[in-house]
């Protein structure tokens, strides 16, 4: 687990550290310790690990997520929570003969702490609709973080290659385009690897800014990238496809501190998609038509 | 024969290193075990055959994007055509291009035992490891593969339609294949070939390549006058030596393709070692002599059944192999299918 994230919760982290102090000191303060014989290990074992377990998911919350108001709140409740599993762990070593309280205090803020979290999962659900907006274009129905391309944040090739399996398979209308970039190796080769990616990144973006919301551009392989366009007539698709070659022509891209601007041109294929043609074959002939080599389709 | 720390390498070395840092990954986690430091990668160091294959094992084991394999050998293309690679572009045709890269190439090729098959109208090249049985051998495969298709584009000024045949099943990144190699690929094939058309082989490269820059980096300036050198000036000046070294296992593959009844006593004869230390060599490949022979044994049936299409007995006679019972059962030894599955793949 990546824990740099926790670097923006400092706070939170000290008032879980404070909670469990107070948790500690006020069961030392109040109770009286067990004999080592009126202590059940296997309710230590089994509370102990809620504890351990309820820590963990805190820490991944905070590494994981920025600071906000659904953040807050889940962190709000789980601490809750944690209060409350860390006294049930502490009464298996103490007994409270003389603070009935504590029992009070034992049970009251778990529930409050469900409650809360019950609320940051409303948050949550909310934001969730609001990022899947934000990921209109770049993603389908189908989510799996690690076929994402680091370079670009769009999905690489197997994933497009899924999608356009569903919508073979559910016998949707659809167009498919691949795009080239001319010429790619000599950016890479000229202004190094870190200024490509740039590149490329850069024409993601592009990419996307030409496309529907219910479009799906992803970073087919290399310097190649994929669209799927349901519902794209022929005429549409051609117009698309010189659209995004006259777009690339037209980025002015700068490397480093330089002013010169550096011009670059890019070739597409375009397809519309058939249930009964198999999908190998399809990307077989639009990527023999990007090399060069219509024959290569053939053998 | 290369022995111990003879390889030169930092071409691929380097590749391996700028990837490693440009995917993100911990470089001091890319050398453990190895016995090698970080000056390996930017000094003209030579490395032991077994330091490599620990480098490429730790490299597979970490690469965190399915392309790596690709983007090292993309680099060390890049890599190669600025150094010993440039007399390539002189090359009239495939043919000779075909037949320059492996003199070209130096210790790179040294690590791949290419053997050259001829079946109607296709040159079979089928690659195998000459670094005996490692975890990281489909990575180096890929480099290979990848270098050499980016030689040839460059060479070609665009794609040459070659086909390139594996043993893995279909990959899940097939895309990347795609976009490094073409759209020639066939997956779960009986051995790792790349299949050249020899209708092909007389083809020339699109434009010149005699742009002057390449010419004087590297060439003296006589070789301007010549468009393309003879095959053995030019790998004398590339590497100032006529042969190209080569590794135990490819040695003993060699002679295990050469004398079918070959046994560990003869061989270790021929390499004027004794068996224990030929043993004990091979322990450092991870292999064995009797590994290495059935793999050789398999290479051969495999093309003959499977790609030939001849019968048990053709095939029997060709590999030398007197009884004919005997061949059905050492097919199946070879390869876990009988002669008739074979040919019907």
């Amino acid at each position: 687990m990546n824990l740099t994230g926790l670097n923006l919760h400092t706070g939170w982290l000290i008032g879980t550290s404070s909670l469990i102090a107070v948790a500690v000191n006020m069961a030392a303060y109040a109770g009286q310790a067990k004999t080592a014989r009126a202590i059940s290990w296997l309710d230590v074992c089994g509370e102990g690990s809620i504890v351990m377990l309820t820590l963990l998911w805190l820490v991944a919350i905070l590494a994981s997520r920025p600071a906000g108001h659904v953040t807050h709140l889940l962190s709000a409740g789980l601490n809750c929570f944690l209060f409350t599993a860390l006294l049930d762990l502490l009464d298996e070593f103490f007994t409270y003969p003389h603070a009935p309280w504590i029992s009070m205090m034992e049970s009251l803020p778990g529930a409050v702490g469900m409650v809360i979290m019950s609320v940051a999962l409303l948050g949550w659900h909310r934001e969730q609709l609001a990022l899947n907006r934000q990921l209109q274009g770049v993603e389908w129905f189908y989510r799996s973080h690690e076929k994402i391309d680091p370079i670009t944040q769009l999905y690489r090739g197997d994933y497009w290659r899924a999608r356009v399996h569903e919508c073979q398979r559910q016998q949707w209308a659809a167009g498919v385009l691949l795009l080239d970039l001319n010429n790619f190796r000599q950016i890479n080769h000229r202004y190094g690897q870190a200024e490509g990616d740039r590149f490329l990144k850069e024409i993601g973006r592009l990419i996307r800014m030409h496309l529907r919301p219910h479009d799906l551009a992803c970073r087919y392989a290399g310097d190649r990238f994929a669209v799927l366009l349901p519902q794209m007539s022929e005429i549409d698709l051609v117009n698309l496809c010189s659209q995004l070659e006259a777009s690339v022509q037209q980025v002015a891209f700068k490397t480093g501190q330089q002013t010169t601007a550096i011009f670059h041109s890019a070739r597409t294929a375009r397809a519309l998609l058939t249930p009964e043609q198999p999908l190998d074959a399809l990307l077989c002939s639009l990527n023999a038509l990007l090399d060069g080599n219509a024959h290569q389709a053939a053998g | 024969m290369v022995s111990d720390k003879q390889l030169r390498l930092k071409p691929l070395l380097q590749a391996l290193y700028q990837t490693a840092q440009h995917t993100g990954l911990n470089t001091a986690a890319l050398l453990r075990g190895t016995g090698l430091f970080e000056e390996v990668f930017s000094q003209p160091l030579c490395i032991s055959p077994s330091q490599l294959v620990r480098l490429l094992n730790n490299f597979q084991r970490l690469q965190r994007t399915p392309d790596s394999a690709f983007l090292v050998g993309d680099r060390l293309a890049t890599l190669l055509q600025q150094d010993v690679a440039t007399p390539l572009l002189y090359s009239p045709t495939l043919k000779h291009w075909l037949r320059a890269a492996p003199l070209v190439l130096g210790d790179f090729y040294t690590l791949f035992y290419v053997r050259r098959y001829i079946h109607q109208h296709d040159q079979y090249l089928v690659v195998t490891s000459a670094l005996g049985t490692f975890a990281g051998w489909p990575l180096l495969h890929q480099i290979l593969l990848s270098a050499f298709s980016q030689l040839l584009k460059q060479w070609g000024h665009q794609r040459v339609s070659l086909r390139y045949e594996f043993c893995r099943p279909t990959p899940t990144n097939i895309a990347d294949y795609q976009v490094m190699l073409g759209t020639r690929l066939y997956f779960a094939r009986p051995l790792d070939a790349i299949v050249v058309k020899q209708t092909i082989t007389h083809l020339r490269p699109q434009s010149p390549q005699l742009d002057g820059k390449h010419i004087d980096a590297t060439m003296p300036p006589a070789a301007v006058r010549t468009p393309y050198l003879p095959l053995v000036s030019l790998c004398r000046l590339v590497h100032g030596r006529a042969a190209r070294r080569v590794t135990l296992p490819v040695v003993l593959r060699q002679l295990a393709l050469n004398h079918s009844d070959l046994n560990l006593a003869e061989a270790a004869r021929c390499l004027a070692l004794s068996p224990a230390t030929l043993k004990r060599r091979l322990a450092d490949f991870n292999t064995s002599f009797s590994a290495i022979c059935a793999d050789a044994s398999r290479e051969q049936a495999v093309f003959l059944l499977s790609y030939e299409g001849l019968t048990n007995e053709q095939s029997a006679l060709k590999m030398a192999v007197s009884d004919l019972t005997n061949f059905r059962r050492a097919v199946k030894r070879w390869t876990g299918l009988t002669p008739s599955q074979l040919r019907q793949r």
